[in-house]
């Protein structure tokens, strides 16, 4: 796998502060598939390119906004810097952007934004944006 | 060759710094006391002219759901008017102060029709739910002892500068729900003008 030490330990730093996701995947019911979107959303990294080309600026993002999550109390922050920090493991090129955004599909602020509609379709759009973030994977990170 | 190395070493070390300098900062905001929201919660009389009430403790799962947060459950009288007060102050975890459309959607009710009433200091908002063959009316607000509103979205921003700035950005916002304990329909008109001090704190 790709990453130096550092940026694996700030993928756990991330990780720390993202506890809470397991607690909504559990018991909030629109959140209910959020892991399955977790787990489709990182599946492209398995087929990343190894070597050189990581951008570290992104594992100082992820840190930043670790950080300001757990001063200010703010999950979402937390759950954006666990998706940075992970993007920070891979050879960035612009092309993952859209792979990164959408990794939405597998945090609860979806299920927020979502709240009106009916819980079968928050889980279709969910687990829909999951399958597109496996496409959008792919296409940044082939080899 | 040998000089990007260096400079990957270099980059390293100094994220090795910054991850340090963030776990130390994350841990010590924890122990960081902020000041909480008991006086303004303790205003609330229990008793006075037109209402009467008396704390309620919280069920398990309530319990479970909001420590370590300071939670006021209280059940009260207004006239004819039976309603169950819950106020959560989210200063030791705002964690436990969810967007109460939020909850109410997961624990499987609908909004029927959701509307903004006048109150002291702001509004509040007046909910229909539904549920199976239920309906209930359900009112809530956030307030920080000033002003009332009903946007989730102001609240966590003014809880965020309130945690960024050590308390320095103002009062923590507490929120507040009312439902009746028995029947459907909270007679809003009858609590603002016999229970005024609900919106004093």
């Amino acid at each position: 796998m790709n990453g130096s030490r550092v940026e694996w330990a700030v993928v756990v730093f991330c990780v720390w502060h993202s506890v809470d996701l397991l607690t909504a995947w559990r018991y909030s019911p629109l959140d209910r598939w959020g892991w399955l979107a977790f787990v489709l959303w990182l599946a492209p990294l398995a087929w990343m390119r190894t070597g050189a080309g990581r951008w570290t600026a992104l594992a100082w993002i992820a840190l930043a906004l670790a950080l300001t999550s757990a001063m200010a109390q703010l999950n979402v922050l937390a759950y954006a810097a666990l998706a940075v920090s992970l993007a920070a493991l891979a050879p960035w090129s612009w092309r993952a952007l859209p792979w990164l955004a959408l990794s939405v599909a597998w945090m609860p602020v979806l299920g927020w934004a979502c709240q009106s509609l009916p819980l079968n379709t928050v889980t279709v759009l969910r687990l829909t944006l999951a399958a597109a973030s496996v496409v959008a994977g792919w296409r940044a990170f082939r080899k | 060759m040998a000089g990007f190395s260096k400079m990957k070493t270099t980059a390293n070390n100094f994220l090795w710094i910054g991850l340090a300098v963030a776990v130390v900062l994350s841990l010590a905001w924890e122990f960081i006391p902020l000041n909480d929201a008991s006086a303004r919660l303790e205003k609330l009389p229990v008793q006075g002219l037109g209402f009467a009430g008396r704390d309620v403790p919280l069920s398990d799962t309530e319990a479970a759901v909001y420590k370590p947060a300071r939670v006021m459950k209280r059940l009260y009288q207004v006239g004819k008017e039976r309603v169950v007060l819950v106020a959560i102050d989210g200063s030791r975890d705002r964690h436990a102060v969810h967007d109460p459309l939020y909850c109410f959607h997961g624990a499987g009710w609908n909004v029927v029709t959701s509307r903004d009433v006048a109150v002291s200091g702001g509004s509040a908002k007046l909910l229909t739910l539904k549920k199976n063959d239920r309906t209930v009316e359900a009112v809530f607000w956030f307030s920080d002892g000033t002003e009332r509103h009903t946007s989730v979205l102001r609240y966590w921003l003014q809880t965020t500068l309130r945690r960024l700035t050590l308390g320095c950005s103002g009062e923590e916002p507490l929120l507040v729900i009312l439902q009746p304990l028995t029947g459907t329909t909270l007679r809003w008109d009858r609590l603002l003008v016999c229970f005024p001090l609900l919106f004093e704190f």
